[in-house]
């Protein structure tokens, strides 16, 4: 029965209303734009967890709130896919995933899923290119088993071959189900085209097909001894806890975790000797799935702040960008279109990502372009693109801080990318203080519209019209790996 | 794969003043109560209030009753692009002078419905004459472009922190979503009340063409969405169910913007709506404020019900999706409404068999026989009943028929055996843990309440979360005999074309 029905309407009353005058009652009247509204001031200063470094190096952020019963552990642990040589591709991810699933030499995997299933908390562990990440939810009730559990999973990992063997075979279906996604397609095949000689940017964290059957069990066992260490993880914990009490409970478990000596020396990106290139992989799908682009920043890049605000205009900012607003909003031709400059510990991507009909592949192509190639040479953004654009980012500064863990994680964050303390502190007056003239000196120094990769994905009709761009190359899907044994 | 289009989270108790939490859970009085605060305008808009102050901000939604539900043959899709044609502005919002786009809009719809009638006669079409009328089409197209201001109700909001401006729509609901900084809840009211009032359906033709993109890109090209479609389309002959929220391709071509402006005028009526806020504001000060704004709307007819029932299906069905992809497998059964008494009971098995680790359907098919990657069970959260399913994707090597054998299997036991005390204590306190990590989002609370209350009742919520904390094995057993058979079962495969069998 839909409750609608049973509702009283009073039509009646409701009518009158919307005969007379609104509000007789008030003086209020509804001002004739939204212009016109006056806000209250908002005061916002963000919370400061505290820092502490336990007796083994490692460095724990912390943010007590009781508001709900609940505890969030975090850890950003330098043991991510970076550190892989091409013949380990996979094996930060797959020991990562190991810690959680194959359990300890004192909790056998199943012991530690029903301990911690039963108390609805939960644990895991992964990896991705820059850090691997371990985290735990838990009821405050239930935080002391739950940080025993996470202190014996990063302790003393059993990794049971049984366990090695689905969490491998699990990863394989995974990679070979990418060739099903067009987005998936072509992150990975972008990725290879930008991060020339086999750089661990290129590669995905999940691994390769032929690198992932060969990894042994001493292989994990030797990448957690190399790479995890007290001294390679910054935890952030957030949420219902006394700080006294959490860090005793911490210093107690991870006791006899040892540092290790491993260096954090990260290979160097080297730019492809040609970025001006034309890629096209054939799929039979009525969409071709398109990526522009070409090597972007890293984290800690001086510009980021301006170089931010250059980009919400161009195609970051959601339904107030540029793109958004020709390609889609005027033109129709993608449901979907964004450009972004991501900021990992090494050289980033710029990269513009749409999907189009087959027959638009190449108005919609030369429409990106055009708008790109036009907004870097004319430099012509607006006053009113700047405004909008640094006051968005100046309002919605609050929601950087919506949740205890949020905010214990920003921080945590901040010191494993070697930002300064003071980022966050300094964020909004940086902010306020970029001019046209910035952005026009960032989209010149930081976007190349006359030397980006081209990728499309679509239905082999698409490459005809491809050519009239310039010499184009085709590589196709990878084979389907060689069957295994029927399981039935 | 995952069920894409009905992606529906677990439910969440929320408490009403009348139902504090500490009489769910006597023996743990640590959860903080959630007093809902519900106000009926005169008008019948329905507004629902929850005060938080963990944070300075405050998600706000502004949802209606009316989804792909309310829809009939040939218009399959209208309510979802209803919603995308509700970010084009209004006679205020979106453009430099209103009343000089009018006539521009009223030969642009005389062209489009001339080409759409000429292109309805098939092989018989002038296709020289629609040329023509396109050519003016766009040439006026091009002429209203002078007049619009693109995209700035989004920018209005950006501009003052407006944050995961969004909307989505489902079989049973329409939601309108946003957070913002809690100062200018004002604005939201202004832009909100604004919009329903007078919407101007701007740039249809091409908007279009961005649903048919998003299509393509959610079921065309996309496995899970389309093994999804089909199942749907199988398992209802009658119920609008059937067809796709986002409505069939020839469907999407035909629109014309009379046809949506007439939906919106029978749906988006007050009495048909939901307003829910939740965050930082004071309760008192934001009825006031919600009242002024919003008030003034008249009340309309009530939309009718879908009255369609779906028949009792007789005999098992079964369909195959041919697609250049990995094999996947969804089996389902008619299963229950949303504020249906057997609802826990599905809801606490569904957790039985998918819910973590311990789950029967990740031990059986993931650890033990290393069978397929991803695995589970989902219960639809809808108005009307819904279906209860299992669904896996394979590992390479072994066959759909074998994972089919293996889910029935694990669906059998449930009939056949009651699960262990240990189990439904397990879920249940899992179910509870859920609950609590919710109440850290504003965003999650608020689209619970506007889902409930869209599809039942927002007081179901808690009423739901009791009777799931009550569930016994003898339920379990029960319910899974009431409606686990085979006649009442759908199964649906996508496999990979004959010639391109691999697998």
């Amino acid at each position: 029965m839909r409750r609608s029905s049973l509702k009283p309407i009073f039509l009646t009353i409701a009518l009158h209303y919307a005969c007379g005058p609104l509000f007789a009652q008030s003086e209020w009247t509804r001002s004739a734009r939204p212009e016109g509204i006056k806000f209250p001031d908002q005061e916002f200063h963000p919370p400061q967890p505290g820092r502490v470094e336990l007796g083994n190096g490692m460095v724990v952020y912390l943010l007590p709130d009781d508001s709900i019963p609940q505890v969030r552990l975090r850890g950003m642990v330098r043991a991510g896919s970076l550190h892989e040589t091409p013949d380990e591709s996979g094996l930060a991810g797959l020991t990562a995933n190991l810690l959680r699933l194959g359990g300890t030499t004192q909790v056998s995997a199943t012991e530690m899923n029903r301990k911690l299933e039963y108390a609805g908390a939960s644990l895991e562990a992964g990896a991705a290119r820059d850090s691997a990440i371990v985290s735990l939810r838990v009821l405050s009730k239930d935080l002391e088993m739950g940080v025993e559990l996470l202190a014996d999973m990063l302790k003393n990992p059993a990794f049971p071959e049984d366990k090695i063997e689905q969490r491998r075979g699990e990863l394989l279906e995974t990679l070979r189900r990418q060739d099903d996604d067009p987005m998936e397609i072509t992150r990975r095949e972008f990725r290879k085209l930008l991060y020339y000689g086999d750089h661990p940017y290129g590669r995905d964290p999940l691994g390769a097909l032929d690198t992932l059957p060969k990894f042994s069990r001493e292989d994990l066992v030797h990448w957690h001894k190399t790479w995890w260490g007290p001294n390679r993880i910054l935890l952030a914990a957030s949420g219902d806890f006394i700080k006294e009490d959490l860090l005793a409970l911490l210093e107690e478990e991870f006791e006899g975790w040892t540092s290790t000596a491993a260096a954090s020396e990260y290979p160097q990106v080297v730019p492809p000797p040609k970025m001006d290139r034309i890629v096209f992989i054939p799929k039979e799908l009525e969409q071709s799935t398109v990526r522009l682009g070409h090597l972007g920043i890293t984290r800690d890049n001086p510009d980021a702040i301006p170089l931010e605000v250059m980009n919400f205009i161009l195609g970051g900012g959601g339904f107030s960008s540029r793109m958004f607003s020709q390609i889609r909003g005027q033109s129709g031709y993608a449901y979907m279109i964004v450009s972004v400059f991501d900021k990992p510990l090494l050289q980033g991507q710029f990269v513009t990502i749409f999907q189009t009909k087959t027959d638009n592949t190449l108005p919609a192509i030369e429409q990106t372009r055009g708008l790109i190639r036009e907004y870097v040479e004319q430099g012509n953004m607006t006053q009113e693109e700047l405004e909008l654009a640094k006051a968005a980012k100046l309002n919605d500064f609050v929601f950087k801080f919506e949740t205890p863990s949020a905010v214990v994680n920003r921080f945590a964050e901040l010191e494993y990318y070697g930002l300064p303390k003071d980022y966050l502190e300094t964020y909004r007056d940086r902010l306020s203080a970029v001019t046209l003239d910035d952005l026009r000196r960032v989209a010149r120094e930081y976007l190349h519209p006359d030397s980006m990769t081209l990728l499309v994905l679509g239905h082999p009709d698409s490459r005809e019209a491809l050519d009239s761009l310039g010499e184009v190359e085709e590589i196709q899907l990878r084979e389907p790996i060689p069957s295994e044994p029927t399981k039935d | 794969m995952k069920p894409s289009n009905l992606f529906v989270y677990p439910v969440l108790a929320l408490l009403s003043m009348s139902a504090p939490l500490s009489a769910i859970r006597a023996d743990e009085a640590d959860l903080p109560p959630l007093p809902v605060r519900e106000v009926n305008l005169k008008n019948g808009l329905t507004v629902l209030l929850l005060e938080r102050h963990h944070s300075p901000t405050v998600a706000c939604q502004i949802a209606f009753k009316v989804g792909s539900n309310n829809e009939r043959t040939g218009v399959t899709g209208s309510a979802h692009m209803l919603e995308h044609m509700m970010f084009k502005g209004t006679r205020t919002i979106g453009t430099k002078h209103y009343e000089s786009e009018v006539p521009v809009m009223a030969e642009i719809d005389r062209l489009a419905n001339l080409i759409l009638d000429e292109k309805l006669k098939g092989d018989e079409a002038d296709t020289k004459q629609i040329e023509e009328w396109h050519a003016g089409l766009k040439a006026k197209q091009e002429e209203q472009r002078q007049f619009i201001i693109s995209e700035e109700m989004a920018n209005i909001y950006k501009k003052r922190g407006g944050t995961g401006m969004n909307a989505y729509t489902s079989d049973d609901y329409t939601n309108y979503i946003i957070k913002l900084p809690s100062n200018k809840l004002e604005l939201w009211c202004w832009l909100e009340s604004d919009r329903i009032t007078s919407p101007v359906f701007r740039e249809f033709y091409s908007e279009k063409e961005v649903v048919t993109e998003e299509r393509r890109m959610r079921h065309d090209d996309d496995p899970g969405g389309a093994l999804w479609e089909l199942f749907m389309a199988t398992a209802y002959h009658a119920h609008p169910y059937r067809w796709p929220t986002i409505g069939w391709p020839s469907d999407i071509s035909n629109y014309r913007r009379e046809t949506m402006e007439e939906f919106f005028a029978r749906y988006y009526a007050p009495n048909n709506a939901v307003v829910v806020w939740v965050g930082d504001f004071d309760t008192d000060e934001a009825i006031s404020l919600i009242t002024k704004y919003f008030q003034g709307l008249p009340a309309q007819e009530p939309p009718p019900d879908v009255t369609t029932q779906e028949p009792a299906q007789r005999g098992e069905r079964r369909a195959v999706r041919e697609f250049d992809a990995n094999p996947s497998l969804i089996i389902g059964w008619h299963a229950t409404p949303l504020n249906h008494p057997d609802q826990p009971v599905l809801e606490v098995i569904e957790g039985i068999l998918s819910s973590g680790r311990t789950s029967r359907l990740y031990t059986k098919l993931r650890e033990e026989e290393q069978l397929a990657t991803d695995v589970g069970a989902y219960l639809m959260r809808s108005e009307y009943p819904g279906q209860f399913l299992v669904y896996a994707d394979p590992l390479k090597g072994v066959s759909l028929e074998k994972i089919e054998e293996t889910l029935l299997a694990e669906v059998d036991r449930l009939r056949e055996e009651p699960v262990s005390e240990w189990e439904l204590q397990r879920v249940k306190n899992g179910l509870q843990a859920d609950y609590v990590r919710k109440l850290e989002s504003n965003y999650e609370l608020a689209k619970e309440l506007a889902e409930y209350e869209c599809k039942a009742d927002w007081t179901d919520l808690s009423e739901s979360e009791r009777r799931k904390q009550h569930v016994t094995a003898e339920d379990v057993q029960a319910v899974a005999k009431k409606y686990f058979n085979p006649a009442q079962r759908t199964t649906a495969a996508l496999k990979p074309p004959e010639n391109k069998e691999s697998m």
